[in-house]
């Protein structure tokens, strides 16, 4: 599979006050396959939004290098496949909804009723078609991260890069976004998400990385680094002499009405509580494993540094 | 070619600019202004003439100003040239895209405020006085190389500095000939005398002298500047701003935004 993003020690700094220098970014490695969503994970100051701006050209990596579709992120025919969603809605609000899509589509060379087509179908795929001609300082943040989303797929990319597209989105319009999202992927499209919204990210990422302080601290798939936590074994038990015998074996077992639930990482400790259950002719009603969220993975990587 | 719908969306946005449009309509106020106040106390069209044309000159400097120091910071501060920039667009083509929209921008105000000054002129001597326009053209073109004075700077420096280095090529522009006639002083030591020079002769060789555009006094006594000056001048300025810009993109380029 081709790759679309790749980061080799890329390193961003800037000469502080002491004259010595900060580094936001410490030699980044990473690798982003076409038709993925990789989420891009991090506290505030890890150094995401950096990533994004060399990513971008807009600003410039003080060592190492950053590809994209195996040519320099600088390269302006990359542009061409490549698209970028911004948190923050940045646009010209004196203009309306389908101005505005129709200043970008120029900056591709798209002009007159090929445009306009374009246009009318992303209003339309954004569900922004009936305010299309008001002006954009009359629009919620949610209509305005539509259009920017509409603006990000003018020229069909190939890789879309987003930055917080949930942010101050509704519950609705934020299902709604990731289910773009998740429909942009089955087109073919590469997703590289940055979010604070790690319950998105969770749901709909093949990958994440996790930065933290300018370091990167975990990559892979989400299923893979997100570990068994504990397993749940919940049961009823026929009498007071069963539930007995279960306390002895773990106080943390937890009686509720005529059964148990226990939360366990010991595996043998399960083993024996289900032989148990059925010794004493009681009920196993389930043994599930609970695996850690993608916030306690976050929380126990970068919460050690008392960054959040 | 991207470089004009860059240049048009400048030009939008800095027509809906509230501080460029009551620059505007101070203007035309102001040469209307002229026209009212000299039927009061004269029946020549001279007063109007003088007026309107430096009516036109204050306020097309401080347009050309406004627009130019702030185009690039603004966008920058907001966060909308993210969006232009990861598009195939080069710093290149931005660059001049700005400074296209903003000689539109001020190519509209100056043909505004020509327009009212011309009618005037119409109403007042029931002729229309086109040698003025040579006055006006000559203006533009100030207008055009102060804006890229300041395009170029803000590249490099704030707002704030960069108006007042802007306010102090203006001030030394049109004080080119006194520098001249500062150089003939001899007081001092030698080397003195020969750094003072060194220094004036830099300032006279790198700053252009604002002076030469000013030729209001001959077209409102109703005589006309050569086609010969007029052109040297045009060629000399629109040389000057492609250098400039030439700098400004070369700046911009390692510029991070």
């Amino acid at each position: 599979m081709q790759t679309v993003i790749k980061t080799e020690k890329l390193t961003k700094s800037y000469p502080n006050a002491v004259g010595g220098a900060l580094t936001v970014l410490n030699k980044l490695d990473l690798e982003v396959a076409q038709g993925e969503i990789f989420g891009f994970l991090g506290p505030n100051g890890a150094g995401k939004t950096t990533t994004i701006k060399l990513l971008l050209g807009l600003i410039f990596p003080s060592s190492g290098t950053a590809e994209l579709y195996g040519k320099p992120s600088d390269d302006l025919s990359v542009k061409h496949k490549i698209s970028f969603m911004p948190d923050q809605p940045h646009y010209y609000d004196f203009l309306n909804g389908f101005e505005v899509l129709r200043f970008y589509a120029s900056l591709f060379g798209m002009t007159g009723q090929k445009a306009e087509k374009k246009i009318d179908e992303l209003l339309e795929l954004v569900a922004m078609k009936r305010d299309a001609k008001r002006r954009l300082r009359e629009y919620s943040r949610g209509m305005l991260q539509r259009i920017g989303l509409a603006q990000a797929l003018l020229n069909d990319p190939g890789l879309l890069i987003m930055d917080e597209p949930t942010n101050g989105l509704d519950p609705v319009a934020q299902r709604q976004m990731r289910d773009l999202i998740v429909e942009l992927k089955n087109r073919g499209k590469t997703v590289f998400l940055s979010s604070h919204s790690l319950h998105d990210v969770e749901l709909i990422a093949d990958r994440v990385a996790l930065l933290d302080r300018g370091n990167l601290m975990k990559v892979g798939r989400t299923r893979e680094l997100l570990r068994q936590k504990e397993v749940e074994v919940e049961a009823q038990l026929p009498d007071e002499a069963a539930f007995d015998a279960v306390k002895k074996m773990s106080a943390d077992a937890r009686r509720v009405g005529d059964t148990f639930v226990l939360k366990t990482s010991n595996d043998e400790l399960v083993a024996r509580v289900v032989d148990l259950v059925h010794q004493k002719k009681g009920r196993l009603i389930s043994v599930i494993p609970v695996q850690q969220s993608l916030e306690e993975m976050f929380m126990e990587t970068v919460g050690k540094g008392g960054n959040q | 070619m991207t470089i004009f719908p860059i240049a048009r969306s400048t030009f939008n946005e800095a027509i809906r600019h509230r501080i460029l449009m009551v620059l505007l309509f101070f203007a035309v106020a102001m040469i209307g202004a002229s026209f009212a106040f000299s039927s009061f106390i004269s029946t020549e069209s001279k007063l109007v003439k003088d007026m309107g044309l430096s009516a036109i000159q204050l306020f097309g400097v401080v347009i050309s100003l406004v627009m130019a120091i702030g185009m690039i910071p603004a966008e920058i501060d907001r966060r909308t040239i993210y969006t232009i920039l990861s598009k195939p667009v080069s710093r290149r083509q931005y660059v001049l895209g700005k400074f296209l929209g903003a000689i539109y921008t001020i190519g509209f105000n100056t043909l505004i405020m020509s327009v009212v000054f011309l009618a005037a002129i119409f109403f007042k001597d029931h002729t229309l006085d086109l040698i003025l326009l040579e006055s006006i053209w000559l203006w533009f073109l100030e207008f055009m190389l102060l804006m890229a004075i300041a395009l170029c700077l803000s590249t490099l420096v704030s707002p704030l500095v960069n108006a007042f280095l802007c306010i102090g090529v203006l001030i030394l522009g049109n004080l080119t000939s006194y520098v001249q006639y500062l150089k003939t002083f001899q007081t001092g030591g030698e080397l003195v005398v020969s750094v003072t020079k060194g220094v004036l002769q830099w300032i006279y060789n790198l700053i252009p002298n604002f002076q030469n555009y000013d030729v209001s006094q001959v077209v409102s006594k109703g005589q006309t500047v050569t086609p010969y000056y007029i052109g040297e001048m045009t060629v000399w300025t629109l040389m000057y701003v492609a250098f400039l810009l030439l700098m400004t993109v070369q700046f911009f380029s390692t510029k991070e935004v």
